[in-house]
């Protein structure tokens, strides 16, 4: 096969299925991707809804508490009063407007140890301003840290005259709750969940233990955000391994089918040639065969002429007729056998100086006998001296199809009229009989290969009806033309041809 | 002269055979392209005509064969490929002429005419025109000439007027002018010398009824009366 067909094959066979295996992975790739960002998405609120509801309680608190501090009055029972209010309240404090720890004071006598290890604490956080910046509003908030490994937690308030009360909280109890709060089951799915503070795990629950892929990190809102939760989970198969291998049969089917599509038009292309080349090996050698009898046939009927003299002039004639016959079958042969090798407008054209006029006047004597036969009239009206660039060939096979239907179709008695017209560019010749013509409807198809106005055998005239369809196409293979031109009676060829043979 | 012909067919074979003896020339046939090679090897002709397509060795190849060893003698293809390329090969060849089959006797006879002529101006031997009555008769361009027209002649044609003019005012036998224009022997079959002479009468003669040039000797033959 050569190398430009395998190219182009290769071409029509890969492009479509590489396509389908490319455009099929990607949409696969982007479906999964879609589905991973919802399921990611998804655990995300799944976490997301673990922080809220274990740390409903830090909003719980900061309801419930910020009132009763904000009406906190500075005498020791309501004070006692808020301290035992709530579990969580580890210790009260209070500040002036300027700063000042006022509540537990300091300096005053009726200090309780535990008041005075709380001052030690936590004072210096509470008298620094900062402490209290930190919050989104400046009226109230949360404020967490670090002393060592242990986590200070307080909420506090402004009031109306600008005191500010606020409350340490017991953060293990507070922990102990959120932890209490944490969902048992969050997913179907296995999963691991951990809370954890800084290197300390606090809660640990996994419905089952092996190694997970994928992590979710949340941190606690404030005052907790060293808190996070780290859930644990496997990312599920989002697109069945199946599709892929779908996709990649169905393409490596397309690519199959394509090939097999390719293959068979390249039999049937090879097929064709050779059916040409058989079809037109098989003409030449008909021809081949046909011609050697033919060649005898006429030769020894010469021979035989030459022989007799002028003995019996009813001898010669007989011979004369076998002569001729001899001539019409090898027209007739070479007419037939064009076609089989004809292939409409693969013509081959040699061109030649011709006189036109000589050669029509010449293909006519060829016709003389049979003419006579039926008493035709023939009328030359030559005007075309000048010679052109033709076929001789073709151009007698295009003159002589027309006389030759102008033989079988025109009545007796009829006539004939030859003229020749001739320009710079172009030479005309017109072939006009009086005979029935052409009726209108047949107008367009008389070119056509095989049709023939009448099939009746018993109009009894004879022919296959290739003699147009060949002249015609020889006449273009010119770069000319055979027209049939209306006339009020009879029918009217006209046959153009280009002075200085532009073929097409 | 001597002619080979090389034509499977038996009977385009033996016509042709007819045709050129007819013509006046000697004859070696040979039926395939092998023995073509063998009897232009042994028989040494004059000129070689050609069919394409035989069996052992085709036409061209006898060509190639034979212009290896002789450039000059002219080669005619009688064929029945008519086709463009087949035609081209055979003038690559070498070929002096290419008749395509079907072919007319006249059409053959008129181009080996034309090959003889080139043979004949080519050769050493002199022969010069002659004239019997109002015909110029010149025998290495196989024609003759009465006034302005120029009438073809074959090489038996020119010999039986050559004979005729050499024995002027002589009245020949048909044995002679057998044995001196046929080459054969004599057999006492007389059609074939009448006939060509009734042909050669149609030929030259003004009106062959009343021939001029070649009379009937009755009873003895023929004559060429020369006028004073």
């Amino acid at each position: 096969m050569p190398l430009k067909i395998i190219s182009i094959f290769s071409f029509i066979i890969l492009i479509p299925s590489l396509s389908i295996f490319y455009l099929g992975s990607r949409l696969n790739e982007s479906e999964e991707s879609m589905l991973r960002a919802r399921y990611y998405a998804s655990q995300e609120e799944r976490i997301n809804l673990v922080v809220s509801q274990s740390t409903s309680i830090l909003g719980k608190i900061e309801k419930d508490l910020i009132p009763l501090l904000k009406k906190t009055a500075m005498d020791n029972e309501s004070i006692n009063e808020l301290s035992s209010s709530s579990i969580y309240i580890n210790h009260l404090f209070i500040l002036n407007p300027k700063g000042k720890v006022i509540y537990p004071l300091s300096s005053s006598e009726a200090l309780t140890p535990r008041e005075a290890d709380f001052l030690r604490r936590n004072s210096q956080i509470l008298t620094n301003s900062q402490t209290y910046t930190a919050a989104d509003n400046n009226q109230n908030g949360w404020y967490s840290w670090y002393a060592g490994k242990n986590l200070n937690l307080i909420l506090w308030t402004k009031t109306d005259d600008n005191f500010t009360v606020g409350v340490e909280l017991h953060q293990d109890r507070l922990k102990r709750d959120i932890i209490n709060k944490i969902p048992d089951n969050i997913s179907d799915q296995p999963y691991q969940l951990i809370l954890k503070n800084a290197e300390t795990e606090l809660y640990k629950a996994s419905s089952k233990e092996q190694d997970y892929s994928s992590v979710l990190k949340a941190e606690l809102p404030r005052p907790l955000q060293s808190f996070q939760f780290i859930y644990r989970f496997n990312e599920p198969q989002f697109i069945s391994p199946l599709r892929q291998y779908f996709l990649l049969g169905f393409s490596i089917l397309t690519a199959l089918s394509l090939s097999g599509i390719c293959l068979l038009l390249y039999r049937e292309r090879r097929r064709n040639i050779l059916e040409s080349t058989q079809r037109v090996n098989f003409a030449n050698q008909v021809s081949h065969e046909l011609k050697t009898p033919l060649t005898n046939i006429r030769m020894y009927a010469e021979l035989l002429q030459n022989r007799l003299d002028d003995e019996d002039p009813k001898v010669m004639r007989r011979l004369d007729v076998i002569i001729n016959e001899s001539h019409r079958l090898s027209r007739m042969i070479n007419n037939v056998l064009n076609f089989a090798k004809w292939e409409k407008g693969k013509v081959f054209v040699k061109m030649d100086e011709v006189a036109p006029d000589q050669l029509c006047s010449d293909i006519l004597t060829k016709f003389d006998l049979a003419f006579n036969k039926k008493k035709l009239k023939v009328r030359t009206h030559f005007n075309a001296p000048q010679s052109i660039l033709v076929d001789p060939d073709l151009f007698t096979q295009i003159i002589g199809n027309l006389l030759s239907n102008i033989e079988k179709y025109v009545p007796e008695a009829s006539s004939v009229d030859i003229s020749s017209l001739q320009n710079e560019k172009i030479t005309e010749i017109i072939v006009q009989d009086n005979g029935p013509g052409i009726p209108k409807k047949h107008f367009g198809k008389i070119f056509q290969s095989f049709y023939r106005i009448s099939n009746q055998m018993s109009d009894g005239v004879t022919g296959t009806g290739i003699g147009l369809a060949i002249a015609r196409d020889f006449a273009r293979a010119h770069g000319g033309e055979l027209e049939l031109i209306p006339s009020h009676e009879g029918a009217c060829f006209k046959l153009t041809l280009p002075n200085s043979g532009n073929i097409t | 002269m001597k002619v080979l012909i090389a034509e499977d067919d038996i009977l385009i074979r033996e016509g042709l055979v007819d045709i050129f003896e007819d013509e006046g020339y000697q004859i070696a046939e040979a039926a395939n392209g092998c023995e073509a090679l063998e009897l232009y090897h042994s028989e040494k002709p004059d000129f070689v005509c050609l069919d394409i397509m035989m069996p052992e060795l085709n036409g061209y190849d006898v060509c190639r064969e034979i212009r290896k060893v002789d450039s000059n003698i002219p080669v005619i293809f009688l064929s029945a490929k008519s086709q463009e390329e087949d035609k081209l090969q055979g003038f690559e060849l070498g070929a002096d002429d290419y008749i395509t089959k079907p072919f007319g006797i006249k059409e053959v006879i008129a181009r080996v005419r034309a090959v003889t002529r080139r043979c004949l101006k080519s050769s050493s031997t002199t022969e010069s025109t002659f004239s019997m009555a109002d015909l110029e008769i010149n025998p290495k361009g196989l024609n003759c000439k009465r006034n302005d027209e120029v009438i073809e002649l074959g090489l038996r044609d020119i010999k039986i007027l050559q004979y005729l003019f050499q024995h002027a005012n002589e009245a020949v036998s048909r044995q002679q002018l057998f044995q001196s224009c046929w080459e054969m022997e004599f057999t006492g079959n007389t059609r074939s010398i009448d006939q060509k002479i009734s042909q050669l009468r149609k030929t030259v003669e003004v009106d062959p009824q009343s021939p001029q040039i070649i009379q009937t000797a009755h009873g003895v033959g023929y004559i060429y009366k020369k006028l004073d």
